[in-house]
């Protein structure tokens, strides 16, 4: 209770500024008043008898202190004390001050972007309620090499009604709205969805309502708007439910907005309901849906997975002919929507915390240097009486201050470059995850303010004199030495630190530019794709391989009679759109295969202009021609990778295979074209077949050509509503999909490495600017305080040349040695990097060896300025002065 | 340095309480005065310390103050002991005798060894 009150006391004291010496120093004029009395009285003089007084009573002003001192909070008097003259001892040296500022800002600013950047994509929840418990569910057909492949509806619906592990599921489809009216015409995407949709996921619209089980039927117009649309469109009309939205030309009744920032899935702007007819509920065959479900209460991801596999055995009996080999998969949501993002995002971190250290080494320098540069000052107040503990606080004080200066100005900084990191979220959760500065990132830049306040303050009073007799006198050495070592320390910790990012830098930055400079085997360039997928199963009209068959001639006929088009063919998949589509063969006249080994070959059913059209070359023989129609020889074109991996020693064309399955024809192969990346950039080709579009091999109706790419003059993007029109002109009804630049579908993986490296290459120039400095620096230092050493040398017969060469060899021995400390790091940084690196055991040490070359080459320039300096020093002036 | 004077603050608050309880409400130099005259070797001890004592013990509550006047007709602040301080006071005896009899019995120890 007792120190209860006093504190209560105190800080009632304090808020009133309330200082009792008034009182107090009444009651000692009256003390010693009375003190003197006595002594008159024992027989001094009145003068000897006020003096003995006072020195009985002792030191006023002492006593006023601590009778102060027991009235307020003295910590905090002493910390705005100390906060007074820190920024009073930083304006007196405006370069270290801004100096310090400026480094600190930067890395401060780097950590927090980086930092919102971590928030965004790992650790804030989703805009979706239900995320825990919310997963995809895909069709997998290993045998034809599909991963993660999007359901038939059929399939779907046999799922939602037989599983025992989702509450609910649903389905959506991905889809393109031209817009009209209300503005101008503008494509966006858009998802028809089932009504159970948004309950699934536990969204509500933001104005009126959701789709109810009504809606989803067919010919029900009616449309929910994202918020973005409502506000450029709509301009935020209050009264926006019931309007009209054209979408594709029809007049759609809006029935509700969804939230900011909801954009499922990926950037969808709109929703439709699904509304499949009944036939089409009863497909099997076609495949375009992306299925959610949601987990019942204790039922784990695992237990999902295996019922599902169950149910798709079962449905495997039922319906052989289309389900033959076909299972399913379960992944959660979020690390659907994450991937390999986390990766990248780790990565991304390291660097900057990196950076983050060698400017705290860099400030520490600084601070070492300044303390010394005060150690007289501090000497003195110390011999007059001031305690280290209070020394120690105004020096953290300091430090403290330009923590803060320089945290506000890495927000500033961070807030600036927001955008950048925006760029990095991966693009299915980019609307929802925005990097921002709210709370947490808030929280995280206090504590890197007072982390690095700590870092670097403590160097600063680390070197402060513990004697001050010493710091007194002139030429203090001994203290000097060993500042001199710390500092050096810190510059080879930096020189290692840069070279860790040096490295990685280099790393990444050779990853990218092999990347972007493999061979793909096509050229994507001028390039416009489309993808048309006709519906194959019994009910509709492309049932029938002729229709087909007619249909994409009557497509290629009008497409490649546009304007600016030089050539237009269709294929089963584009390259980069789906790395499987195989299936086995049997070479005729090779030996049997042992037991379970099987040739996997992928499989592309081409029309004859294909090639030309995607530039792929021809080595051997030729490709299709529209002849080939007639012709009663089953055929196929192979790539040359197939060549030498089943005819490595003699003439491919002319021999024969046939699919892995009884009763299919002996095909004869009539050429050879080039290996074409089929999956991504990294991946290299295999071996690969392709078909004439016309002849009806008995391939499964899965590979029918569905993407067409069609090379033209000029922007592709330009051509895409003549190339839509042209196709509806020979099919209303056919949806088209997927229409891009083929450059756009080949570099979408590209953008991340793209901003990745140039991050790094950033954070490599900061790094390497910051560690040059900090060498200058204590070279710059070491060269002063020696200056009479120098001068005494060069008297005794030292040539100039030989003092630059001391100096610069001793800059390059610390250079060693931060090397050989960073080499830990680097190779630790390669290993990290691995999976993100592109063709990473090509790259070598080659690349790694460039950056320290330039880290050895800044190193050496930076020391070359002051050893200049050193050796231009003139002896007798060197002498003469202190 | 620091370290003596916190014992002697300590020792310093007990004096001034009992003081206060055997002699009434006295003056800062009063009090002052009658420690001197008790405890000989504490006069070396600056009496300005005096009143930082008497602020803590006013602001725990264990004494009272008020401006009133002196022998001399000064005015003078006061200090008197309240019941909180009587209860204080009790306390803090019983601690300071707990204390001497363990350090006593030490003592004893060390003399029966010898013999």
């Amino acid at each position: 209770m007792r120190p209860l009150n006093r504190w209560f006391a105190r800080i009632r004291n304090f808020a009133t500024g309330l200082r009792g010496d008034n009182r107090l120093l009444e009651e000692i004029e009256q003390h010693l008043a009375m003190q003197t009395e006595e002594n008159i009285r024992a027989g001094m003089a009145p003068e000897e008898a006020r003096r003995q007084a006072r020195l009985k009573f002792g030191t006023v002003a002492a006593v006023r202190e601590e009778f102060h001192g027991e009235e307020v909070l003295p910590f905090l008097e002493h910390l705005l004390q100390d906060i007074r003259h820190a920024l009073r001892q930083l304006h007196r040296s405006p370069g270290f001050t801004a100096t310090v500022l400026v480094t600190l800002g930067l890395g401060i600013g780097a950590n927090i972007a980086v930092y919102s950047l971590v928030d965004a994509v790992l650790l804030r929840p989703l805009q979706i309620r239900n995320e825990k418990r919310l997963v995809q569910v895909f069709e997998e057909r290993p045998a034809l090499g599909l991963s993660k492949d999007t359901p038939a509806p059929a399939n779907y619906f046999d799922w939602k009604r037989r599983n025992h592990v989702f509450s609910d599921m649903a389905a959506v489809q991905g889809d393109i709205y031209t817009i009209t009216g209300n503005g101008r015409p503008e494509e966006v995407d858009g998802a028809p969805i089932t009504s159970n949709l948004l309950s699934l996921l536990g969204v509500q619209p933001l104005l009126g309502r959701s789709f109810t089980a009504d809606d989803d039927k067919p010919g029900n117009a009616v449309a929910l708007i994202s918020a973005g649309i409502w506000q450029q469109r709509y301009g935020s009309d209050p009264h926006i439910v019931g309007r009209t939205i054209h979408l594709n030309g029809v007049a759609y009744r809006i029935l509700g907005v969804m939230p900011f920032g909801f954009t499922f899935p990926d950037r969808s702007a709109l929703w439709v309901p699904l509304a499949l007819t009944a036939a089409k509920q009863l497909e099997r065959d076609s495949h375009f849906l992306q299925v959610y479900g949601l987990l019942r209460p204790g039922v784990t991801l695992q237990s999902a997975r295996r019922e599902m596999i169950d149910i798709s055995l079962q449905l495997e009996h039922e319906y052989p002919a289309t389900n033959r080999g076909l299972s399913t998969s379960v992944v959660s949501l979020r690390e659907q929507l994450l991937g390999g993002s986390r990766l990248a995002i780790f990565v991304l971190a390291s660097g900057v915390v990196i950076l983050l250290l060698i400017t705290f080494a860099n400030v520490a320098g600084l601070m070492i240097v300044r303390a010394a540069n005060r150690q007289r000052e501090v000497a003195v107040r110390v011999a007059l009486g001031a305690s280290r503990l209070a020394l120690l606080r105004q020096g953290l004080t300091e430090s403290l201050v330009l923590s803060i200066g320089a945290s506000i100005l890495g927000v500033a900084f961070a807030l600036g470059s927001m955008p950048v990191m925006g760029y990095l979220v991966p693009e299915t959760i980019a609307a929802w995850a925005k990097p921002e500065m709210n709370w947490t990132v808030l929280l995280f830049t206090v504590l890197v303010c007072i982390t690095s306040a700590l870092a670097f303050g403590l160097f600063g009073q680390s070197a402060a004199a513990a004697r001050p007799q010493e710091a007194l006198s002139h030429g203090s050495r001994g203290s000097t030495d060993t500042r001199q070592r710390l500092r050096s320390t810190l510059v080879a910790g930096e020189i290692a630190l840069t070279s860790i990012i040096l490295t990685s830098a280099g790393l990444l930055g050779g990853s990218f530019w092999k990347l972007a400079h493999t061979d793909l085997g096509f050229n994507p360039d001028s390039v416009v794709t489309v993808r048309t997928d006709l519906p194959v199963s019994a009910q509709t009209r492309y049932r029938e391989f002729a229709a087909r068959v007619s249909f994409y001639q009557r497509v290629l006929n009008r497409v490649e009679h546009l304007p600016g088009v030089k050539a237009a063919g269709y294929t089963t998949f584009l390259p980069f759109t789906n790395p499987g589509g195989s299936t086995t063969v049997l070479i005729q006249g090779a030996p049997a295969l042992p037991i379970g080994k099987v040739n996997n070959v992928g499989v592309r059913v081409v029309t004859p202009n294909y090639f030309q059209a995607l530039e792929v070359p021809l080595f051997k023989g030729r490709t299709f021609t529209e002849a080939d129609g007639e012709n009663k020889t089953p055929l196929v074109v192979i790539n040359q990778k197939m060549a030498q991996q089943y005819w490595p020693n003699g003439e491919a064309i002319g021999r024969q295979l046939r699919f892995d399955d009884h009763g299919t024809p002996l095909m004869t192969v009539i050429g050879i074209v080039g290996n074409v990346h089929q999956a991504n950039v990294e991946t290299p080709s295999r071996a690969e077949m392709y078909f004439s579009y016309e002849q009806d091999l008995g391939i499964p109706g899965y590979f029918k050509p569905r993407d067409l790419a069609i090379r033209v003059a000029g922007d592709p993007i330009s051509y895409t509503h003549a190339v839509e029109t042209a196709i509806w002109s020979v099919d209303p009804e056919q949806p088209v999909s997927e229409v891009q630049s083929m450059r756009h579908l080949v570099n979408g993986r590209m953008e991340t490495y793209v901003l990745e490296a140039k991050l790094f290459a950033f954070f490599s120039c900061a790094a390497l600017l910051l560690a040059a400095l900090g060498i200058y620096g204590l070279m710059s230092y070491s060269v002063t305080r020696r200056t009479q050493e120098i001068g005494i040398r060069m008297a005794l017969g030292a040539q100039r040349g030989q003092v630059l060469t001391s100096f610069i060899a001793a800059a390059f021995r610390l250079l060693l040695v931060g090397l050989a400390l960073g080499v830990v790091g680097s190779v630790a940084a390669k290993q990290l990097l691995g999976s993100m690196l592109y063709g990473i055991s090509g790259i070598g040490w080659g690349v790694g060896a460039l950056p320290i070359l330039v880290l050895a080459v800044s190193i050496a320039l930076a020391a070359y300025i002051p050893a200049r300096r050193a050796a231009a020093i003139d002896p007798i002036q060197a002498l003469r002065s202190e | 340095m620091k370290q003596k004077r916190d014992v002697q603050q300590g020792t310093l608050a007990l004096m001034v309480l009992k003081t206060l309880q055997v002699l009434g409400p006295l003056h800062g130099y009063g009090i002052a005065r009658r420690i001197a005259q008790i405890s000989d070797q504490l006069l070396s001890v600056n009496q300005g310390t005096l009143y930082p004592v008497l602020l803590r013990l006013e602001q725990e509550g264990a004494v009272a103050s008020e401006w009133g006047p002196s022998e001399n007709n000064r005015r003078a602040r006061f200090y008197r002991l309240t019941r909180a301080g009587e209860k204080l006071l009790e306390a803090e005896k019983r601690d300071w005798e707990q204390t001497a009899a363990i350090i006593a019995r030490f003592f004893e120890v060390k003399v029966e060894d010898l013999s």
